[in-house]
């Protein structure tokens, strides 16, 4: 590592975080007559590995902006991103994407899908079809593996988005209320599978979504964002072990940590309404 | 190039057949006899119209003088050079106008400069009743075959131009960021992602201009020639020989019967997945 990176990124004590936002805002350019429209105000993050970061905050806060900015799909219009130390200005291998469709390629069948990262890096050898049939009986769609995505129902096609993403072995997975056009019987069953999933490979992920409850199933630190232009208003910890199972839900400090997020985005809400009553 | 590659590209030529089967119509038999019950009704009232004396059989022969016409247009001497001439024109034009066609539509739907530049005299050339170059075609290329090859080309190159870059313009912007996310190259991009995506539409297009392929050859051969199924067409009218006139169209449609056929045939094993949805 060089000096002037690790000036800028670690701590007094040397140590990097994997992903660290660097007061990053984003204001996307005026278009057909529209004003610019600041989606991100300074957001200021640090992600350290192996934790599951989950994103939470209203709709059009800029959420989906933030995570694009994380891919290196989109560039922010001030601050950097730093993954392992160094600025994000492309797109990277470690970072798998994960969006709220599946996009599969329908052309494809599951298991060509899942082989879709390795053609496209070059990587293809002799152990990414053991690797590719691995992680599809991890996400349990072994059997499915020469299925074309049309005859998958919604959950299924989420499971081999997953598994194409998981096959590249990415040190960071972004995913973008992947689960948010699932029935609630299968969302919560993917919650379990990706709580286990991700506490086991140690795999560092940051998980946009609606749902409270969800969020604070999942992560080990809740990110709260406040309307637009959004800012972190606030972190929730979630000191319990991982994989989490269903009783979780049940835990009292489970509420207690679910009615700690709500009150966090209200106050945040109230906020940006007073602003914008205030404003001239 | 051809559009074939689309397919040979990304699928296992397996995963054509075992996978996608269609459905069978448990009741396609009971529909196959009463479109036979239909075709033979239609028949006895085009052979019943003339014998009645409802209809002049200089105007509409009888379905079984027309069948006489056709043998002996069949087994005249100088009939297979005109079936020769005109099938030649035909496919020439056709195979000429899908390259033209593919090649153009790929060039308008990847670069946008090209198509800013180029498409509003594309448009303009849509606009314009395709059949009245037909004489100027001739005075530029001759009486011979060649003048009809361009008719057709000219005719037929505009369905697969449009489809194709259509197809490459829709391809979803989800999946674009998908393959950016893989950091996937220009040509990764094309070969895996939007010629496929624009395989079923391309196929449209393609189809559409076999059709239209047919239509320019004889509308040339109308126009003017001295040879050709649209001249003997022209011919036997002229001469009031409506029972040949018939028996040329029968030829005709059952030419463009068995093209259609045979590319609807080829369809079916290159668009093996369901073109009706977009990227699930
Ligand atoms: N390409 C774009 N051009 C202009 N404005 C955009 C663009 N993408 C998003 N925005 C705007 O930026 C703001 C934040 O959008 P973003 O998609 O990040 O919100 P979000 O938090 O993901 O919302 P949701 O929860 O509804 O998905 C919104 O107001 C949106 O209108
Ligand atoms: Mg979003």
């Amino acid at each position: 590592m060089n000096g002037k990176g690790q000036a800028a990124t670690s701590d007094a004590d040397g140590h990097t975080a994997l992903v660290r936002y660097d007061s990053v805002s984003m204001t996307y350019p005026s278009r057909r007559g529209r004003p610019p429209l600041k989606a991100l105000e300074p957001v200021d993050l640090s992600v350290e590995r192996g934790e599951f970061i989950c994103l939470v905050g209203p709709s059009g806060c800029g959420k989906t902006t933030l995570l694009k900015i994380t891919a290196a799909l989109l560039t922010p219009t001030q601050g950097s991103v730093l993954f392992k130390g160094t600025p994000l200005s492309e797109p990277n291998r470690a970072i798998g994407v994960m969006f709220q469709k599946p996009v599969l390629l329908p052309w494809r069948t599951v298991e060509k899908n899942a082989f879709l990262p390795a053609e496209i890096g070059g990587t293809m050898g002799p152990d990414t079809a053991d690797r590719v049939a691995k992680v599809l009986s991890m996400v349990g769609l072994h059997d499915f593996a020469t299925a074309l995505p049309d005859q998958l129902s919604g959950g299924m096609q989420q499971r081999a988005a997953l598994a194409r993403t998981l096959v590249y072995e990415p040190e960071l997975l972004l995913m973008d209320e992947p689960f948010g056009a699932l029935d609630e019987f299968t969302r919560e069953a993917m919650n379990l599978e990706l709580s286990e999933l991700t506490s086991h490979s140690g795999i560092t992920s940051l998980f946009v979504t609606h749902n409270i409850p969800e969020a604070v199933f999942l992560a080990d630190r809740v990110v709260v964002m406040s309307p637009r232009p959004g800012r972190v208003s606030g972190v929730v910890e979630v000191p319990f072990p991982k994989p989490r199972r269903v009783d979780f839900m049940r835990d009292p400090a489970f509420t207690d940590l679910t009615f700690e997020v709500r009150s966090i985005l209200a106050e945040a809400e109230d906020k940006s309404r007073k602003a914008k009553e205030t404003r001239p | 190039m051809s559009t074939y590659t689309v397919t040979d590209q990304d699928t296992g030529a397996e995963v054509e057949l075992d996978v996608y089967t269609r459905d069978k119509d448990p009741e396609r038999w009971k529909w196959r006899a009463i479109a036979i019950v239909v075709v033979l009704t239609f028949l006895l009232i085009w052979e019943l119209l003339p014998r009645l004396g409802l209809v002049s059989t200089i105007i509409l022969p009888p379905v079984t003088e027309v069948w006489a016409g056709l043998m002996e247009l069949l087994g005249q001497e100088t009939f297979p050079n005109h079936l020769r001439v005109t099938l030649i024109e035909m496919l020439f034009g056709f195979v000429i106008g899908t390259l033209i066609g593919f090649a153009s539509g790929v060039a308008l739907g990847v670069w946008e400069s090209v198509k800013k530049s180029v498409y509003p005299l594309v448009v303009a050339f849509q606009s314009l009743p395709k059949i009245v170059l037909a004489p100027l075609l001739i005075t530029w290329f001759g009486y011979g075959i060649e003048s009809k090859i361009a008719m057709a080309v000219v005719i037929s190159f505009f369905p697969v131009l449009i489809n194709t870059m259509v197809g490459l313009e829709t391809v979803p912007d989800e999946a674009r960021q998908l393959m950016r996310s893989l950091r996937a190259s220009k040509g990764q991009v094309f070969r895996k992602l939007s010629l496929p995506h624009a395989a079923p539409l391309i196929m449209a297009g393609i189809k559409t201009g076999l059709t239209f392929a047919v239509i320019g050859a004889i509308v040339g051969e109308f126009v003017g020639s001295s040879e050709g199924l649209g001249y003997l067409l022209h011919a036997y009218g002229f001469q009031l020989r409506i029972d040949k006139v018939f028996a040329v169209i029968v030829v005709l449609s059952l030419i463009g019967a068995l093209l259609y056929f045979a590319i609807d045939w080829l369809e079916k094993r290159l668009i093996y997945w369901r073109s009706d949805t977009t990227l699930v």
